[in-house]
């Protein structure tokens, strides 16, 4: 399947590919929304994705793509030389990586090893992915370690400062006077290394920490124990 | 016995790499050594910087190239026996709180 925003490229594609011996396309969507459902009809095996200057997201596609329930193979088709875009793409479960500056023959050949469950990146760039991944990995380990210096009820209070609540609304939800609710939320800026509580939300986001941890906001909190009572 | 995967290999100095469209060469100022490097050669030989530890590569290998682990970890291990038994890395042993861990 060819994923492409741009007409004229994406029928170049097409017509490209389908003179490729053991290739068929399978479908040709021009617009991201139909990315998704297209591929969970048609099941392709593999999906080209293509933004060009139309600008997809080809990460959060990949993303939604490798969520089916019969997920396909992702060929992205990137801007050349881009260190950033090639990594957010393989982060997001992309199986391989082509520069819109390489040949049709280059894509074609990125096609048949992705097939082939390899995973081509485009010629210079695997040590600088490769660093890449390994710079995120560190800072993953790094949050993970900062995270898990905090209480479980500096968990709890954190989860909550994500959800967006105010120290009164914490400590009305937790049983905790504002002023309680306040140091603990210095001391959480502290432990994380972060300056502002919007710092730390992203913090938690970023690195998934949340969901990592199971620390669901609201889990330990008035209301939920109203509704364990009540259940 | 040292943590091998905790080790890190560091390149020697007064070594080189020419690059070319389909290899790379590895070279050292004598001229004594042209050691062919692939794409996935030349990334490892890049990331011995004393500082990446093999389990990194291994990790960071296993996730760009969509390899099970385990085999990542034979494809590090065998280039990096190469560079080591050719006399090209030097391994850093973990130091201070990380060596204790």
């Amino acid at each position: 399947m060819v994923a492409c925003g741009e007409p004229l490229l994406r029928e170049a594609l097409v017509g490209s590919l389908s003179v490729c011996a053991d290739t068929e396309v399978v479908a040709a969507p021009g617009r991201p929304e139909m990315v998704v459902a297209e591929a969970a009809i048609r099941r392709p095996e593999v999906v080209v994705v293509c933004g060009g200057e139309a600008q997809w997201d080809e990460t959060a596609l990949c993303g939604q793509l490798k969520d089916l329930d019969h997920p396909a193979r992702v060929l992205v088709v990137g801007p050349p030389g881009d260190d950033a875009a090639l990594l957010a793409a393989m982060r997001a479960g992309a199986d391989g990586y082509v520069g819109s500056d390489e040949s049709v023959e280059d894509l074609v050949d990125a096609l048949h090893r992705v097939r082939r469950g390899e995973a081509p990146i485009p010629p210079g760039m695997l040590g600088t992915l490769l660093r890449s991944l390994i710079e995120a990995r560190r800072e993953d380990d790094e949050a993970v370690r900062r995270f898990s210096a905090l209480s479980a009820r500096e968990q709890e209070v954190l989860a909550l400062v994500v959800a967006g609540c105010d120290r009164r609304e914490i400590g009305r939800r937790l049983y905790l006077s504002p002023h309680t609710a306040r140091t603990h939320i210095q001391n959480i800026l502290v432990k994380l290394g972060v300056h502002s509580q919007l710092e730390a939300s992203t913090f938690v986001l970023n690195h998934g920490l949340l969901e990592r941890f199971g620390s669901e906001p609201g889990a330990n909190t008035k209301e939920a124990g109203d509704a364990r009572r009540l259940g | 016995m040292p943590d091998v995967l905790a080790s890190r290999p560091l390149r020697r100095s007064g070594l080189r790499v020419e690059h070319g469209r389909e290899c790379h060469v590895l070279r050292d100022q004598a001229g004594s050594l042209a050691l062919a490097l692939n794409e996935s050669a030349l990334a490892l030989w890049e990331l011995c910087d004393g500082e990446t530890t093999e389990e990194e590569m291994v990790a960071a290998v296993s996730e760009a190239c969509k390899i099970p682990a385990s085999q990542a970890a034979r494809d590090v291990s065998e280039a990096l026996e190469r560079f080591t038994s050719l006399g090209l890395v030097d391994w850093q042993q973990p130091v201070g709180r990380e060596a204790s861990q």
